[in-house]
């Protein structure tokens, strides 16, 4: 054993390409005591260390490969320290730490690197930070009826208006300040079993997560600074007609406008690409998508309103007509504390929009890769072998001869193209397509003849069809004409050999290509890279949601519930003349669920037509995001649940006289 | 006791350590209209809650319309509070979003009325009380003393036995408290409904038939006043 180095902790990560594949190596120096990352039983000292098994089995194949890991392989990293099965991992440990640089923290390893960091920034900070400023924004506001006496009774002894605001500030900046460290203790709590759990496939280091006094200093001035500058708003003097209603000043057709055109926009670009056609107007989405959310902004009061009225005036029972007529009074309040929560859905449904593109470009192939490769100076026989290397392959071949006019010839026999594109006319040998999808029509022109020159001097001729028939643009490209046949053998030059491969086969195709020639390059147009990445970012997106969904729903429910403790004295106003029980609970319940429901109806709606919108624009896949909208309904279910648990919950005065008299 | 609609005997309510009301005996006849004085502090509210069955007495017994209160639970007397009892209080508490028409019909729907008949009755109650041209309105756009009208009628428009009204004048000025509390006792007395007071204003107080002095949670006095309209 070589004794643990006095020299400072030094980690440091070096990139290498094995093939196509990337290998990270963690370079590791001086004191190895510290906290160990998963998968690991110790941290390597030098001369030691520890691969993942994938890069074991390489490191046997390929001799050259261990010379990128330096030092006695002593063990392996268990899967719980890798993001993926079959990655290319070591932690390694040198002797001379002088040119590592010092490690801050020592994990975010199982971070997603690159791009999709920030998105994962972005998204976790609109999931969860949106909502937790409303919960700031709205726990400043609690209780405003009380309050508002409190600083009247200041103000009526003459005490000064800025003395006044002053003691609101400290009052809301100091219950901040109680509730971040609260915040910052319960964190400290959770962050051993939450990191070692692994959220959306993501696992990192407990300690790298702990709370600086830095970071518990910033969080602490920022919430308790944020506390104060709400109280001292909320302290403001109000004009005494806030009491009556106040009308809009926009007239009622004008408030809903704007979300009727973004709608209707919204809705047409929906069943124009529903029926087939072209939507390639970007001033369509965009418009219909910024009308729609101001839209909703303008006409959620409207619509939260409504919803109370229409309830007031159907219903034939009492309790729900009370709270009807309660949320169709008093619907700015509600909206307020709703809007996190519809701002959420809408920011929601964009997220998972975003993600299922993603998923289009990455994940949908999943089954189907395109496995290019680079066939150089390939003999007759040679590219018969690759193409016969896998059965279930669909294979395509790409002919160089572009001659002057550019295109591509392109080879699929029918049952190839079967597994790729749905053909309204079923395909028969010797059919030729021009490459193009309802987005990007095919470059080529119609009716065009190309004399294909073999190298033996054979000309083939190919007549460019009328129609554009097939969904390939992201394949091959729009200037490509597709023969549905398979390859002529021998006379055509080749260069490439395309094969639709599974996944899996993908690593059996690269084998047998190694097999005829090591020199032959597999690529494909997916990483298993890209997948992870957008499994960490769909995993994510999920917690996100939930998580913000909870938060947002918990602020709405304690703004609520303390409105309906504010409203104590007329429930028992009500409780007097001898309205039962049971009715002022059902009464209750409503006042939560009305608002609720309405908001989170008309937010799905708009959230989930900008999602089609979007993935509808430009798009040759009908990305259809039902599965979101039932998602979407699904958390909204949710809250509503919530607000119906918690309704029940919030006792009815039992006790009338004590709430009379406190009037 | 046929023409009893509130019998009271030996009511003791305690707050802990506090009597507020110390053994009092009371009966009221139906369409009988007493008050209750008193200085502040010496029960009377807590009193007419007792009598109203919105509290539960320490000890003695309560007879509301003929009902012996004590084995009553609390949905028993709300069910009787629906039915028999009429409230004024002083800041005329009808539900801010109902209009004064719906805030009266809730009265007459408690006790089994169609919405149609609620409305029907409703609407009559505050034309006869002089606010009807006011029903759609919510109590938040009508003055203190309209909004008090209204409450009368909400109290009445049930045909309930007894009016409960604690300081129904407090929050309204001299002029407007006459006319409100003249209003009350002739619907009251129109609808053969007995009517319960709690006021510290001598001038409404002269207008019952009968007048109780209360003092430390004791009734001290008994004024029979002749000239009751
Ligand atoms: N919930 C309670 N807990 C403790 N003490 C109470 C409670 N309610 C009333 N009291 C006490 O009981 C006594 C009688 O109160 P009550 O409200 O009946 O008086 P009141 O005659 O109506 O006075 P006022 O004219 O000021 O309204 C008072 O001393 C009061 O402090
Ligand atoms: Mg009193």
């Amino acid at each position: 054993m070589i004794p643990p180095s006095e020299e400072r902790f030094r980690a440091q990560a070096f990139d290498v390409s094995v093939g196509d594949r990337p290998l990270r190596r963690i370079f590791i120096a001086g004191d190895t005591s510290g906290p160990v990352p998963p998968g690991l039983e110790a941290l390597p000292g030098p001369g030691e260390a520890f691969v993942s098994p994938e890069l074991l089995q390489v490191m046997d194949d390929e001799p050259f490969v261990a010379s990128f890991v330096p030092g006695q392989v002593a063990g392996t990293v268990s899967p719980a320290g890798l993001t993926d099965p079959n990655e290319l991992f070591a932690y390694v440990g040198v002797a001379d730490g002088a040119r590592l640089t010092p490690a801050s923290g020592f994990g975010g390893r199982g971070d997603v690197e690159g791009s999709g960091s920030g998105l994962i920034a972005i998204q976790l900070s609109l999931f969860v930070l949106v909502p937790a400023t409303g919960f700031l924004v709205v726990s400043a506001t609690l209780s405003s009826r009380a309050r508002g006496r409190r600083w009247d009774a200041m103000r009526s002894v003459s005490v000064p208006e800025p003395v006044v605001r002053h003691v609101a500030g400290i009052e809301t900046g100091v219950t901040g300040l109680v509730g971040g460290v609260l915040g910052l203790a319960l964190f400290t709590l959770v962050r051993r079993p939450l990191t070692s759990g692994g959220i959306g496939g993501l696992r990192w280091f407990p300690d790298d997560l702990h709370v600086t006094p830095t970071i518990a200093a910033c969080t602490l001035v920022l919430i308790g600074g944020t506390g104060m500058v709400l109280g001292r708003r909320a302290s403001r003097l109000r004009p005494v007609d806030s009491l009556h209603q106040r009308e809009s000043r926009l007239p009622a057709g004008l408030r809903w406008l704007p979300l009727v055109c973004g709608i209707a926009m919204l809705t047409t670009i929906g069943v124009v690409h529903r029926a087939g056609s072209i939507v390639n107007s970007a001033p369509l989405f965009l418009a219909g998508a910024f009308l729609a959310v101001v839209g909703l902004g303008l006409g959620l009061v409207p619509i939260v309103r409504a919803s109370g009225s229409m309830v007031a005036a159907r219903s034939h029972r009492l309790g729900w007509r009370l709270g009807g007529s309660r949320t169709a009074y008093e619907p700015r309040s509600v909206v307020r504390v709703l809007a996190g929560l519809v701002a959420l859905t809408i920011i929601g449904h964009v997220i998972f929009a975003v993600l299922t593109d993603l998923r289009l470009v990455v994940g949908d192939q999943r089954d189907r890769v395109l496995a290019d490769i680079t066939v150089t100076d390939l003999t007759t026989s040679d590219t018969a072998s690759v193409l016969a290397l896998s059965p279930r392959a669909a294979a395509f071949t790409h002919s160089t001869d572009r001659g002057p006019t550019g295109a591509t010839i392109a080879y699929a026999d029918c049952t190839a193209l079967a597994t790729v594109i749905a053909t309204d006319t079923p395909c028969r040998a010797g059919d030729v397509y021009r490459v193009a999808n309802r987005t990007f029509p095919s470059d080529l022109p119609v009716q065009r003849t190309y004399e294909i020159e073999t190298r033996d001097g054979v000309p083939i001729s190919v007549t460019t069809p009328e129609v554009e028939a097939i969904d390939l643009v992201g394949m091959f490209g729009t200037s490509t004409v597709l023969i549905a046949s398979p390859p002529p053998t021998a006379q055509v030059p080749i260069d490439r050999v395309e094969h639709l491969v599974g996944r899996a086969e993908l690593l059996e195709l690269q084998a047998a290509v190694d097999a005829i020639d090591p020199s032959l390059q597999v690529d494909s147009n997916i990483e298993p890279e890209q997948i992870e990445r957008y499994e960490h970012h769909l995993a994510i997106a999920r917690l996100g949601a939930i998580l913000g969904g909870l938060l947002a729903t918990l602020t709405f429910l304690v703004a609520s519930v303390d409105r309906l403790l504010e409203r104590r004295s007329h429930t028992a106003t009500l409780a007097a003349i001898g309205v039962p029980r049971r009715t002022l609970r059902t009464s209750q319940i409503a006042q939560l669920i009305l608002p609720l429901a309405a908001a989170l109806a008309a937010a799905n709606l708009v959230g989930w037509l900008i999602a089609q919108g979007y993935l509808a624009y430009g798009r040759l896949v009908p990305g259809s995001p039902t599965g979101q909208l039932l998602q979407g309904i699904g958390l909204s279910a949710t809250s509503i649940v919530l607000a119906l648990a918690v309704g029940a919950i919030v006792s009815v005065p039992k006790d009338i006289v004590t709430h009379l008299r406190a009037e | 006791m046929i023409s009893q609609v509130l019998a009271a005997s030996d009511v003791l309510v305690r707050f802990g350590a506090t009597t507020a009301v110390a053994g009092v005996d009371l009966e009221v006849a139906a369409s009988e209209s007493v008050a209750i004085v008193g200085p502040s502090g010496s029960g009377k509210s807590s009193l007419m809650h007792c009598l109203a069955g919105l509290i539960v007495p320490t000890s003695g017994t309560v007879h509301l319309a003929g009902v012996d209160l004590g084995p009553c639970g609390p949905e028993q007397r709300a069910a009787l509070r629906r039915s028999s009892v009429g409230f004024v209080f002083q800041f005329a508490d009808l539900v801010p979003e109902l209009s004064l028409l719906d805030n009266v019909a809730l009265a007459c729907e408690l006790i089994g009325s169609s919405r149609r008949e609620a409305v029907q009755d409703a609407g009559s109650a505050l034309d006869r009380l002089g606010v009807g041209s006011l029903a759609a309105r919510r109590p938040g756009q009508v003055s203190g003393g309209e909004r008090q009208r209204a409450a009368v009628a909400r109290a009445l428009v049930h045909r309930p036995k007894v009016v409960f009204a604690d300081e129904p004048t407090g929050a309204l000025d001299t002029e407007n408290g006459t006319r409100v509390m003249d209003q009350l006792l002739e619907a009251a007395s129109e609808a053969g409904a007995a009517v319960v007071v709690v006021t510290h204003d001598p001038a409404v107080a002269r207008r019952c038939a009968r007048r109780l002095e209360m003092r430390d949670g004791r009734i001290e006095g008994t004024v029979a006043v002749a000239s009751a309209p």
